[in-house]
């Protein structure tokens, strides 16, 4: 186990591009689209319906349906960027494909090609297969970035709460969340000091030991954090019930885009 | 091993939300009877500590980079019940915020890493005599290759449940004689890095820290821990073989069908495949199951050979350290 440089390097980069996602993701929350005007709780049941109906779905035009809608909506909410983009034509195709792809010849079913003499054969019923699998995935890949790039997190976390989740579960969501990014800058921190003050290769025991002292000190830092802010909150009068404030307002426009979330998943499944 | 959107049919989703909620209800009472005000904070934190460990790159050997899933490290030192909310939170800022694993998969993923990565680590590091950080290490490398076994059975049940009449299938395509040596050989070497991050996080806890480690009241009781462990490495991977899933996934699609209303199409599926799938597991060494059978009992066996040759090292050391405090 020897901690080389990629690997430093590959954490840090990877830490950053965290962070930056996110901040990216809040960016586009407090632009001025089509979704980002609708009430976070329609959004969040209404993505979450359609989800549902694509996944109870066997047919791959209702599937498709619901695809062309969420892109639509990315579209008109004006989140069609680079990172939507990079995770849509990106992630899906590499990640997907490569898992679906054994499917065409391991399904066994009706022969649509065949390699030559050979008994290698591309299936019918394994490139469907496939398709369902790959469109599945891709749609709720894009109404989950529908639902995130639109919606600050905090008001995520409050429309869950339309979910019957519990206001406790809310929020300990929430300050996780919260310091997940806290805990992120110090990994960085401890990740930087170790790149800066490094030269040349080292033993695998040096690594070994500086992997400790970093996973311990994340481990004691949580911690100590916890113990801080449980220190503050009683400081600030928490007796175990939180108090959420609940500022949501339905308007016409949600109710609107009630209708047409289920509008369109109750199409996609009876239509074909 | 996160399980994204739409590699599992809505039967096996819901089946494995019911089993995980018994445990978060669980695990919720007993935790806040022991933390009462302090477990929001905690837990919180934890959770961001677990997060944060799953987007470490660990070094492994031959030169390649893997990531921990972090219920390993999170069990030894918080305990069993508190790891499972942990976790759990962990899995839903994942599948929420960052598309890591999904949302109807997300009771999947929890029990497959909050509850049985989580239980198993948690028990075998208990069990398990000798050094600490090496105990650790074993008991979370058998943990994730446990939690990976499941979520390889989940998988590999999804063409036998959902396939059109014409023999396609509608989630996961690949039956259990691929699922199981696919995620089973990948995680053989990616538990490597579970397994680093445990030994490495024990060894600096009891030495620097040992006041981190978890607080005995939220500890499970030793005496069950083979019991646990048999339920979990024995029985639930060969239950889901067995007729008794079926008899599981049934019911679910029940709740689903009343619940939503595409029944007609989905019943006649169901009817469809119970005629045709009950009689081969009447006779499990016919036909194609059997593969699926020989498959499944192989990867337990490996596990289990992995624990008794562990078991067999680590008594060497016991006389040398004292066993960890119960």
């Amino acid at each position: 186990m020897r901690l080389s440089r990629s690997a430093l390097e590959k954490n840090l980069a990877r830490f950053a591009s965290f962070l930056q996602e996110s901040f990216f993701a809040d960016q586009n929350a407090k632009q001025n689209g089509w979704l980002q005007k609708v009430d976070p709780r329609i959004k969040l049941v209404g993505c979450f319906f359609l989800l549902f109906c694509s996944s109870f779905s066997h047919h791959l035009t209702s599937i498709l349906l619901i695809y062309t809608f969420a892109l639509i909506l990315a579209l008109g909410s004006g989140i069609f960027s680079v990172i939507f983009v990079r995770k849509i034509w990106l992630y899906v195709p590499l990640y997907v494909a490569i898992i679906a792809l054994p499917s065409l010849f391991l399904v066994h079913g009706t022969a649509v090609y065949r390699f030559g003499e050979t008994n290698i054969v591309i299936t019918k019923q394994g490139l469907t297969a496939a398709a369902f699998l790959i469109s599945r995935v891709a749609v709720s890949v894009a109404l989950m970035l529908v639902l995130v790039l639109t919606t600050s997190w905090q008001d995520l976390l409050k429309a869950l709460r339309t979910l019957f989740v519990p206001k406790i579960v809310v929020l300990m969501l929430s300050m996780t969340y919260r310091y997940i990014y806290l805990l992120l800058v110090v990994a960085s921190n401890l990740f930087l000091a170790k790149k800066s003050r490094r030269v040349g290769p080292e033993d695998w025991r040096t690594t070994r030991k500086w992997l400790e002292g970093t996973l311990g000190t994340l481990v004691g830092k949580s911690v100590q954090t916890s113990q801080d802010v449980h220190l503050a909150m009683i400081s600030r009068g928490f007796q175990g019930e939180p108090q959420i404030l609940n500022q949501f307002k339905l308007r016409l426009a949600d109710f609107v885009w009630a209708v047409v979330f289920v509008g369109v998943g109750l199409a996609a499944v009876t239509i074909p | 091993m996160h399980i994204p959107d739409g590699y599992l049919s809505p039967a096996t989703a819901g089946t494995l939300y019911a089993a995980v909620l018994p445990f978060w209800i669980s695990a919720s009472r007993k935790v806040k009877s022991v933390f009462r005000n302090k477990t929001l904070p905690l837990m919180a934190l934890m959770s961001a500590f677990c997060f944060v460990i799953q987007m470490l790159n660990i070094p492994l050997p031959g030169g390649t980079t893997g990531h921990a899933v972090g219920a390993g490290l999170t069990a030894l030192i918080l305990g069993v019940w508190p790891s499972v909310i942990a976790v759990s939170i962990a899995l839903t800022i994942q599948a929420l915020f960052f598309g890591d694993g999904g949302i109807t998969a997300l009771g999947a993923n929890c029990f497959n890493m909050a509850v049985v990565q989580v239980f198993v680590t948690y028990y075998l590091y208990r069990i398990l005599p000798g050094k600490r950080p090496l105990a650790g290490a074993i008991a979370a490398y058998i943990g994730v290759n446990a939690a990976a076994m499941f979520t390889a059975v989940e998988l590999g049940i999804q063409p036998l449940i959902a396939q059109k009449p014409d023999g396609t299938p509608l989630y996961a395509p690949y039956p259990l004689s691929v699922t199981i040596p696919a995620i089973l050989i990948g995680h053989l070497i990616a538990g490597l890095a579970e397994a680093a991050i445990a030994a490495a996080g024990i060894a600096y806890v009891t030495k620097s820290a040992p006041e981190l480690i978890s607080q005995p009241a939220v500890e499970g009781k030793l005496k069950h821990a083979w019991l646990v462990l048999a339920l979990f490495i024995f029985l639930t991977p060969l239950g889901l073989l067995a007729p008794g899933t079926a008899w599981g996934e049934w019911s679910s699609t029940q709740l689903s069908q009343i619940g939503l209303g595409f029944v007609p199409e989905g019943l006649k599926r169901w009817e469809g495949f119970w005629s045709a799938a009950f009689p081969d597991y009447l006779i499990p060494g016919v036909g194609e199951n059997t593969g699926y059978f020989i498959s499944a009992i192989i990867g337990v066996g490996i596990i289990i050979s992995i624990f008794i040759l562990a078991n067999l090292i680590l008594r060497r050391f016991q006389n040398r350290t004292p066993a960890h405090s119960q």
